[in-house]
């Protein structure tokens, strides 16, 4: 699961200041960047808090994406240091009490879960019990149905580490599924 | 068995952002402003004022800014200077070498004891004193008896050994000293020793193989030494000078002076001055002091005349 079709003619007028380019942009970034913050955020971090913050910079920082064919890892890359920023924040204002952060709001989990089946909110409690590393790998190769190639453009890493370290990501996520009722007799399959 | 891709397949398709989520995600994120923006805003509700505008807005407010601010930098200048100051006494005090204090007892009735009181400094002693001060300025008072004393030279260490008759003040030496009925006999065996008599107030500065005697400087102690001087059977005339000297020191009637007039009676005597010594009886006879009456009768007696 992809952007939507992006003309590299919108980036490049994005990138070179184009107001109406970039809120066109923008708009049909939003629901790439929301999904991967649902998905990667975890219980504590507002996915939507958090995927404001990343559009924001994205307004901000476009001039400096080099390679329109890009975007997408490049929005990642945002998304993934935001995201850990935010769970880092939530950290030092669970065990700082009175800490005064500015950030965005913390996550209510009911919230989160509100709209889901009962089998996509065990796997999301799955993912989350998962390690950020794997989790991401798992959303990117699974969810949204990337190649390894892409997955490994995604995450600045070699295409055999992605495939080493999904194989590991899929062992634990079973183990951890069937800890969680998710499925009986559930196994991995390889890509 | 359940496979993997099929359950994530269902969840992808239910954690899609909904297009109105979206909506409102992208609104928000392009209502915000940025920061040239606030900026912009900050300055068309508060608009910028000079430095002068302020300060006569301060000033009419009650508010002196400069003074203020140089009460504020004479206080932090202040607080610096102390605390420099504070922190080179602290460093000349910590690099001043620690000299502990002495305070050690030296007694030693029948035999020879060595003593190390100090670093660089043995003593060798036979009788009794003390040693105050600290290491580098050693104090050693003497009693009474012989001592020796030897001092490191190496050490420049300001050692002083002060008695009822002297005050020798040595530095890297040996020494001896020996206080008795006599008075305080300095000897120095290596290096120099400088030597105030406290009667008279004479200083001598003593080198290797030289010597000197330093007087009691009151009328008990001249009336030991001329008692010491007889009992060595020394020239009369020491016992005469002895006695003479402790008489110049007290001329009040007393015991001690009584006791002085009769060793100076014998002193005549020995002397073979019978006229000065009838006279001294005379004397003696008419100070009114009964203690060695008897005695000075009978040497009266016999010379002749009471």
């Amino acid at each position: 699961m992809s952007t939507p079709a992006l003309a590299p003619n919108l980036v490049e007028a994005a990138c070179a200041g184009d107001s109406r380019a970039l809120d066109t942009l923008a708009a049909r970034c939003a629901p790439l960047v929301l999904g991967w913050c649902r998905r990667l955020c975890g219980p504590r971090v507002n996915a939507e808090d958090a995927a404001q913050d990343v559009l924001e910079r994205v307004l901000k920082r476009i001039h400096t994406l080099q390679d329109p064919d890009l975007l997408e890892p490049w929005l990642f890359g945002i998304t993934r240091r935001r995201i850990a920023d935010l769970r880092r924040l939530c950290w030092a204002h669970r065990w700082v009490p009175g800490l005064v952060i500015d950030g965005p709001s913390a996550g209510d989990d009911a919230e989160r879960l509100a709209g889901l089946s009962e089998l996509s909110r065990r796997v999301q409690r799955t993912l989350d019990a998962l390690p950020i590393r794997e989790r991401e790998l798992l959303v990117l190769v699974h969810v949204e149905g990337r190649t390894s190639a892409e997955t490994a453009a995604f995450l600045g890493v070699p295409v055999g580490t992605v495939k080493s370290r999904l194989l590991s990501a899929r062992t634990r996520f079973a183990r951890i599924a069937r800890r969680h009722g998710l499925v009986p007799g559930l196994v991995e399959v390889p890509r | 068995m359940t496979q993997i891709g099929p359950i994530f397949r269902r969840y992808a398709q239910e954690t899609a952002a909904s297009p109105e989520a979206c909506e409102r995600v992208w609104r928000a994120a392009r209502a915000c402003p940025t920061e040239a923006e606030i900026a912009q805003s900050l300055l068309s509700r508060f608009p910028a004022v000079s430095r002068a505008e302020e300060r006569a807005a301060l000033s009419r407010a009650g508010r002196r800014h400069g003074p203020r601010l140089h009460r504020a930098r004479a206080v932090v200048l202040a607080t610096v200077t102390v605390a420099a100051i504070a922190l080179v006494g602290l460093g000349l005090g910590l690099a001043r070498p620690w000299d502990p204090p002495l305070r050690v007892e030296l007694r030693s009735e029948t035999a020879w004891a060595e003593a190390r009181p100090a670093r660089g400094v043995n003593v060798l002693v036979r009788g009794e004193g003390a040693i105050a001060g600290t290491e580098h300025h050693p104090r050693l008072r003497w009693d009474k008896g012989r001592m020796r004393i030897e001092v490191d030279p190496a050490l420049d260490l300001d050692l002083v050994v002060v008695t009822r008759e002297a005050r020798a003040q040595v530095t890297g030496t040996v020494f001896s000293v020996v206080r008795d009925a006599l008075g305080t006999h300095v000897s120095v065996s290596r290096g120099s020793v400088e030597t105030t008599c406290l009667r008279g107030g004479e200083v001598f500065a003593l080198t290797a193989s030289e010597a000197r005697t330093c007087l009691p400087t009151d009328a008990p102690g001249m009336l030991g030494r001329a008692r010491a001087l007889e009992d060595r059977q020394a020239p009369w005339q020491d016992v005469l000078d002895a006695a003479e000297a402790g008489l110049a020191q007290d001329r009040r009637p007393s015991t001690t002076r009584s006791e002085l007039l009769v060793i100076r009676l014998e002193a005549l005597l020995g002397l073979g001055r019978r006229a000065e010594a009838l006279e001294a009886a005379r004397a003696y006879l008419e100070s009114g002091v009964d203690v060695r009456r008897a005695d000075v009768e009978r040497i009266a007696a016999g010379l002749g005349s009471p």
